[in-house]
């Protein structure tokens, strides 16, 4: 018995180290969530609906793009309502410079950002002077004409998603979208993806950068009168939102395997759903952008379309539909948050947290600060 | 080019920008009186231009009294997004989540015009209305057949602007728009209802949106569709910032100037070099964002003075 005790002791003494080790160093933290991330995605592939794991694929990619945006919305008050167009960009950029130049893909991945940087700052510099509001309407332009002229070209497949066969790694290995196994390392690569851009959005906001973002998000004037130069942070904010856009345009080719079609997906909707995913989620913090990813696209993809089917049981309700109700649940929820509780949906979890903790410390709860 | 290619182009110029000038009115009103930028100007046209062409549709009245009706539920829009959305941020809000509400309002409505459920489905099929006056109804004009319907649009739309100018200037509730455009604090602090001030800018350019959205319709190219207005809202964004947000002419002046650009730049690249005529758009409005660049708060517009 007394034995037992010791092991279980130990044993106890280990988890605590591991988690102090966890808990220490947040890079680590983003390594165990993406690996988690990956896990679900997989046992979702292995599953019986694996055609659910491209949600789950779009829920992380989403992340990815929301926490570029996040910089921007919430750390320095911008809106874009061009990312939607810029992932649009990558894929098509991808597309042309793999299947017509027959580039690398790794080469392809780093001109398409490259690009894209350049245009946000083309966009940046030009919109930026004038007052912050004007950048959504600049981008609203953007975000417009880029898909007229996906529209009228037919390198851009006039618009409509066009597929790629595979991606060449290296020149030898090759991952398909139609292979079971393949899409397993897909998933990974989306999930490696997810880590990456955690650490580096993690990085740049505990950075000096990242102090003068936090400044200029409390006061603009403030800022300004402490010396912090406001439009040149903003533009840096931009690009790297436009940045983060395109790094999930590459992500998305990688696991979908296709370009995607301006009117179906990179439209001013989804650029709507990925600002509701910041808003919803939680501005400025960044484990927010995940769990804002998870409501405003798995609610909708998971709950509604079996709801829909519910209700399609009875006799009266043969041929309802819920078409539509996905972008008002998502429109509501923005106004909601913006109305209600302007600290988004990851308050809710500091705040138990919190609750958790006091009742076990038998301290009055506080209630949580903003994640 | 010969005289009737002008005269084309010009009617055409003009029929743009009285529909962009009607839009971008609208945004100039909700942002002088509100100090939102209001993103769901387009998309609240075109839920009402929807009402009117089904009306249109299914009870057989003529699009004159369809439009009266849709009118009446455009004003009913602006009123109910005011007092459910708007009012509640309260004036403490700032000017980005204000644009954020608005940019869930389309969302909202977008989710609406999708919605096939009862008579919604129905409400909310693509369809062709008709135009005010019968195109086959023309005048000539130096040697050139123009649609009475486009002239119609253009007098009408003058018509509606001036006399919403002539409301802003002359009247009474035009001095209360004009006082809690310039301080919503002290407008208040004098007396001034400013709520009903700012119920009635919301009601109006839902008003003037749908105009704008019948308007345009029988001519889009996809007839009346969820993002039938999407263009204009572009254009009549950019009117409003070219003309500067801080006067309600120079937004309008803008429109036309920009309408006659988009006219003439688009007939051009098609005609001359070959070029779809998006790329006229994309020219003009780099443009227009250049000449911004140096003069960042419009033609018509002067600095707003900053307070801490």
């Amino acid at each position: 018995m007394q034995t037992l005790q010791r092991i279980l002791r130990v044993l106890a003494q280990a988890i605590r180290k591991i988690i102090k080790y966890i808990k220490d160093r947040p890079q680590m933290q983003y390594i165990l969530l993406g690996t988690v991330m990956f896990f679900i995605g997989r046992s979702i592939l292995l599953g019986d609906t694996p055609s659910n794991a491209d949600y789950f694929a779009q829920i992380l990619i989403y992340t990815i793009v929301a926490l570029g945006l996040n910089l921007l919305l919430g750390f320095s008050g911008l809106v874009s309502l061009a990312t939607a167009a810029f992932m649009g960009i990558s894929t098509y950029g991808m597309h042309i410079l793999m299947e017509n130049y027959e580039v690398n893909y790794f080469l392809a991945a780093l001109i398409v950002l490259i690009f894209a940087g350049g245009l946000g700052l083309l966009v940046g510099v030009l919109s930026l002077k004038m007052q912050g509001i004007y950048l959504a309407i600049a981008t609203l332009f953007v975000a417009h004409v880029i898909g007229e002229l996906f529209r009228s070209f037919e390198a851009f497949n006039y618009g409509e998603s066009a597929r790629i066969s595979e991606i060449t790694f290296f020149g030898e290995t090759s991952l398909s979208g139609y292979a079971q196994d393949d899409r397993i390392y897909l998933m990974g690569i989306v999930a490696i993806g997810l880590i990456l851009a955690f650490v580096v959005i993690h990085n740049i906001v505990k950075s000096p950068s990242g102090r003068a973002f936090m400044a200029i998000s409390r006061s603009y004037h403030a800022a300004l009168a402490m010396g912090i130069s406001v439009r040149r942070y903003r533009l840096l904010a931009f690009m790297i939102a436009t940045i983060f856009a395109a790094f999930g345009g590459i992500l998305y080719l990688t696991y979908m395997q296709s370009t995607g079609s301006v009117d179906r997906n990179w439209n001013l909707e989804l650029s709507l759903i990925l600002l509701a995913i910041v808003v919803v989620g939680g501005m400025k913090s960044l484990p927010g952008m995940l769990l804002g990813a998870a409501i405003i696209i798995g609610i909708p993809e998971f709950f509604f379309t079996p709801f829909e089917e519910f209700l399609q049981g009875f006799g009266p309700l043969e041929n309802i539909s819920l078409r539509g109700f996905d972008d008002i649940f998502t429109g509501l929820l923005i106004i909601l948050t913006i109305l209600f509780y302007p600290y988004g949906a990851i308050r809710i979890i500091s705040r138990l947290k919190h609750t958790v903790q006091s009742k076990f410390q038998n301290k009055p709860s506080k209630g949580g600060d903003a994640a | 080019m010969d005289i009737s290619t002008i005269i084309q182009i010009l009617f055409n110029s003009l029929r743009t920008g009285s529909i962009v000038a009607l839009a971008g009115l609208g945004i100039v009103l909700i942002y002088r009186t509100s100090k939102a930028t209001n993103f769901a100007q387009g998309s609240i046209g075109t839920i009402n231009a929807f009402v009117a062409g089904y009306i249109a549709h299914a009870t057989g009245l003529s699009i004159w009294t369809s439009t009266l009706i849709a009118l009446g539920t455009a004003f009913l829009t602006g009123v109910i997004i005011d007092k459910l959305f708007i009012r509640p941020a309260g004036r403490t809000a700032s000017p980005v989540n204000k644009q954020i509400l608005t940019l869930g309002i389309i969302l909202i409505l977008t989710g609406i015009m999708n919605m096939n459920i009862g008579i919604l489905g129905d409400l909310f099929t693509p369809r062709y209305p008709e135009q005010f006056i019968s195109s086959s109804e023309r005048v000539m004009i130096l040697g050139r057949n123009i649609q009475w319907n486009t002239i119609f649009i253009v007098a009408l739309s003058i018509f509606l602007l001036s006399a919403i100018f002539l409301f802003i200037q002359k009247t009474r509730w035009g001095l209360a728009i004009r006082v809690t455009a310039s301080n919503e604090t002290a407008a208040r602090l004098m007396g001034v209802p400013t709520k009903t001030v700012t119920m009635i800018a919301w009601a109006v350019a839902a008003m003037l949106g749908t105009i704008a959205g019948i308007a345009l319709a029988p001519r889009a190219p996809a007839g009346l569709n969820p993002g039938l207005l999407i263009g204009t809202q572009v254009s009549a964004f950019f009117a409003a910032v070219f003309g500067g947000f801080q006067s309600f002419f120079g937004p309008v002046f803008a429109a036309y100037i920009i309408g006659f650009l988009l006219s003439a730049g688009r007939y051009g690249m098609s005609s001359y070099f070959g070029q779809p005529s998006i790329i006229a758009d994309l020219i003009i409005y780099l443009v227009i964002l250049i000449i911004l660049y140096f003069k960042p708060f419009g033609i018509f517009g002067k600095a707003p003075e900053r307070k801490v």
